[in-house]
């Protein structure tokens, strides 16, 4: 699976791998679209810090301002991954599932079971649900969605992902609500597959007229699109016929009208906040989250669903030694590049799934710091000389000095390379692996599946050129049961092998999150998954008053 | 007439210099690191179905030299500066609707710069070396070392955070529900960071030149016949002092497009600067290429309109290039 993403082509990248991947120390920060479009499709893991449970007596009616980090790029189903895309076309569409309380869950699909051998997939859709232009959803809707999704001319970044579906059959017929997804190969991850935008599915009589809809939408979703434009606002208003209520029946979305407003800069952000221009905005910034709760505003976190992390090209030296890369893991400090780079408010990461995974293995962590080992490591090797590269915003530059400084502490010498975005991704994709190590952005999945391609021998996601049967034997034996407990062993045992031989070096949880005048704005809900942050605008409501 | 010949002249220079800019633009495609396509499609660059059809879209199929021309063809003959990839939206139209937003700036700027700096630097080099002219050249000074973004978060800070006069961003069309008086509002803020830097330039520049004139003889000739001192600065002084002016006037304009990316993407006012900075993040080379040969050859024009005005305020320009 992978996904569509705006602007990073790395990002789309990592969608498309799922697996451990991407940029750098590089793009957390700053202003720029930010962790810009992940994954979306593929599921990785979110949680709110605190956990708190939202609080508070949703409001109906009235209207919020939004602010986003970066305008919108697409809006198109099956193509939209960026915080600021998810956040309005969660507005407009529904997805066939979505996840409650991190398990997969209908959502405009009315139930859904996968067969016994994990080859197809049978699902009802809600019945009564019409599109904003009055188009009923029928299995013909969800044919034609993933018609056009496979259509190469679409061009959709998912068209991986959605060759899963080798065929739909509507047993009730295209007016019915009964599809069969036939799938090419057993996957237990397919339904979350439906959870991310590919699974939002549009009008097709919308499609069928000519709607661009990268810049347009017509679905099925909470609210319809009033305004679209780009730079400038994008309007979106209360869908009177709404099929969905909250916990207590009453129907969504809250609001009227919700109005999401691109601002790149961060304190302008901040400062739109404080004049009330904008009542909540989103940020993949650890220090914009900071700032705003020193100013005395609200933060909601949420953090996990990424991380950023250090290839190590295992196909050359000196990486292709085992020690070399234990060296590596033992020298970062990663409470130091904390404190240093984001004012200590991220999480440090020890593994390539979120702390709340369920296949997480806290006894299988990658190494902690101990300058003592590293320092031994380089000893017995006779040195560690490598260069280190990574893109060229001053995020990555201040972690990759600070990386540059605790490795000199043990004896190692590191020379720091920064290449321009698109040149960097050519040079870690290409097939030789010209790098020795390199930094990325990892994305933690849902379905654990996802870590498998970036670690699988020969597999053309494994950046790392790494390969162990042992590993290539368990991931794949994971893949194939969809009891929970086997494949749970089987991960287990793959990481214990993975902290062993750390061909992949995570440092820091990722933090999203949403900054909100909580006079005017109640608690947001919770972040989805898979979406770096963004939440389901149907669930947002005024404070009141 | 020559004055016909001088212009005609400049036109050809004009339209060679707006031929090598578009060729220009058009490498920028083509001096990518790596292929467009992947840098474009990204992931997708494995599929051949999307590759064919992006590069047809590109006209990378066909020899440089042609794609070159079918391009200059298209802008010229049918208006098409390419559209977007991502949205497929014709650069014109975002062209379109960009534009009044970055014209109300920068002319606003340029006028409010010209309206201030004038009288100062008059005043300025008429009281020269006197506690006033000090302090004006001092805060002048001041200005041009002060960067637009640091301004503009000071501005905001004060203005709009602090006094609550003017919104921190945005912008609202004349033609929007809230009139004439929210769209200058919004475009205060902006208009005021484009503006200091320019005063400053502007007022430094017509001082020396204004102070430069006065030593001259006909300066002298005219206060020793009694012509009061407002009379001998305006009808006397100004005229000949206002070259450079002119000159770093019309290269401004050039400059403002650069600030512009600044003011407009920090304000998140649509315009032209942020529909560059936009699309140079989202990859959007064909609109990249769309912006930059509009943006110059704008430049272009106006420093031709400069030069003719050149002639218009001096006579012996004009018969210089015959």
């Amino acid at each position: 699976m992978k996904s569509k993403q705006g602007h990073a082509p790395w990002h789309r990248i990592i969608g498309l791998f799922l697996g451990l991947v991407l940029v750098a120390a590089a793009c957390g920060g700053s202003d720029d679209p930010p962790a810009a479009g992940g994954p979306d499709d593929t599921g990785e893991t979110t949680t709110t810090a605190a956990d708190e449970e939202p609080e508070g007596t949703p409001v109906e009616g009235g209207e919020l301002v939004f602010g986003t980090e970066s305008d919108v790029a697409t809006l198109a189903p099956g193509e939209a991954a960026q915080p600021s895309d998810k956040v309005i076309t969660l507005g407009i569409y529904d997805p066939l599932t979505s996840y409650v309380d991190g398990e997969i869950a209908p959502f405009l699909a009315e139930s859904f079971e996968a067969s016994e051998d994990l080859m197809s997939l049978t699902m009802t859709l809600r019945d009564g649900v019409t599109f904003h232009d009055g188009t009923p959803l029928n299995a013909d809707a969800v044919v034609k969605h993933f018609d056009r999704l496979k259509d190469p001319v679409t061009a959709c970044p998912c068209l991986d992902s959605v060759a899963i579906i080798e065929s739909i059959d509507t047993p009730a017929g295209p007016e019915g609500l009964d599809l069969v997804f036939n799938l090419a190969t057993p996957s237990v991850a397919f339904p979350d597959l439906l959870a991310g935008s590919s699974g939002f599915i549009e009008s097709p009589t919308a499609v069928a007229g000519g709607l661009n809809l990268k810049t347009g939408g017509v679905g099925t979703g909470p609210f319809t699109l009033a305004e679209f434009s780009p730079g400038e606002r994008v309007v979106l208003e209360k869908n009177a016929d709404y099929w969905g209520t909250d916990e207590d029946g009453i129907q969504l979305p809250y609001l009227d009208k919700l109005t999401v407003v691109p601002i790149p800069d961060s304190g302008q952000r901040l400062a739109a906040l404080e004049t009330g221009e904008i009542d909540i905005f989103q940020t993949a910034d650890s220090k914009t989250v900071k700032q705003g709760e020193d100013a005395g505003f609200a933060a909601q976190k949420i953090s996990g669903s990424s991380s950023t992390i250090v290839l190590l090209n295992t196909s050359k030296p000196p990486f292709d030694d085992v020690r070399a890369r234990q060296a590596v893991a033992y020298s970062l400090d990663k409470d130091l590049i904390n404190e240093l780079a984001y004012d200590g408010v991220r999480v440090p990461a020890y593994s390539g799934f979120a702390l709340d995974s369920p296949y997480y293995n806290p006894d299988a962590e990658t190494p902690r710091y101990d300058p003592e080992k590293a320092a031994a490591l380089v000893e017995e090797l006779g040195g560690l000389d490598f260069t280190l590269v990574c893109i060229p915003t001053p995020e990555a530059e201040l972690i990759l000095n600070i990386a540059k400084q605790l490795g000199e502490d043990v004896g190692m010498n590191i020379t720091l390379e920064t290449q321009e975005q698109g040149a960097y991704v050519n040079r870690i994709f290409s097939k030789g692996g010209d790098y020795e190590a390199a930094c990325f952005r990892s994305s933690h999945f849902v379905e654990p599946d996802a870590i498998r391609p970036g670690l699988t021998t020969d597999d053309a996601g494994n950046l790392v050129f790494y390969s162990n049967p042992d590993v290539d034997t368990l991931l794949d034996e994971a893949r194939q049961t969809g009891d929970i407990e086997e494949r749970r062993a089987k991960y287990f045992e793959a990481q214990e092998i993975l902290a062993e031989e750390v061909p992949i070096i995570t440092t820091l949880y990722d933090l999203f999150g949403n900054v909100y005048d909580d006079t005017r704005v109640g608690p947001p809900p919770a972040g989805e998954l898979n979406s770096l942050g963004a939440i389901k605008p149907g669930l947002l409501y005024t404070a009141g008053g | 007439m020559t004055i016909v010949r001088t212009v005609l002249d400049r036109l050809v220079k004009l339209l060679v210099v707006v031929l090598i800019v578009s060729f220009l633009t058009f490498l920028l495609t083509k001096l990518l690191p790596g292929s467009p396509i992947n840098t474009i499609l990204g992931p997708q660059a494995s599929n051949p179905e999307a590759r064919a059809a992006l590069e047809s879209q590109l006209g990378l199929n066909k020899p440089f030299f042609e794609q070159y021309f079918s391009y200059i063809h298209g802008v010229v003959v049918e208006q098409d500066l390419g559209k977007s990839y991502s949205q497929d939206i014709p650069t014109t139209t975002s062209l379109a609707a960009r534009l009044p937003a970055s014209l109300q700036l920068m002319v606003m700027a340029q006028v409010i710069s010209l309206l201030i700096s004038v009288p100062l630097a008059l005043f300025s080099a008429y009281r020269s070396n006197s506690k006033t002219d000090k302090a004006i050249t001092a805060g002048a000074f001041g200005l041009i070392s002060l960067p637009g973004f640091a301004l503009a978060v000071f501005l905001v800070y004060f203005f709009a955070i602090q006094l609550g006069w003017f919104p921190a961003l945005g912008y609202d069309r004349i033609t929007g529900p809230k009139g004439v008086g929210a769209n200058l509002k919004s475009v205060t803020l902006p208009v005021a960071v484009l503006c200091a830097g320019l005063t400053a330039v502007y007022t430094r520049i017509l001082r020396s030149d204004i102070i430069a004139t006065l030593q001259e003889d006909f300066v002298l000739m005219a206060r020793s016949k009694g012509l009061p001192t407002w009379h001998i600065l305006l009808r006397h002084a100004l005229r000949p002092s206002s070259f450079s002016l002119l000159t770093v006037f019309g290269i401004n304009f050039g400059t403002l497009i650069g600030g512009s990316v600044i003011v407009e993407t920090f304000f998140v006012i649509p315009g032209i600067g942020e529909l560059a900075v936009r699309s140079i993040l989202q990859r959007e080379y064909l609109v990249v290429q769309g912006v930059v040969l509009v943006i110059a050859t704008a430049f272009v024009l106006i420093n031709f309109l400069t030069d003719l005005l050149y002639s218009v305020l001096d006579p012996r320009v004009r018969r210089a290039g015959a």
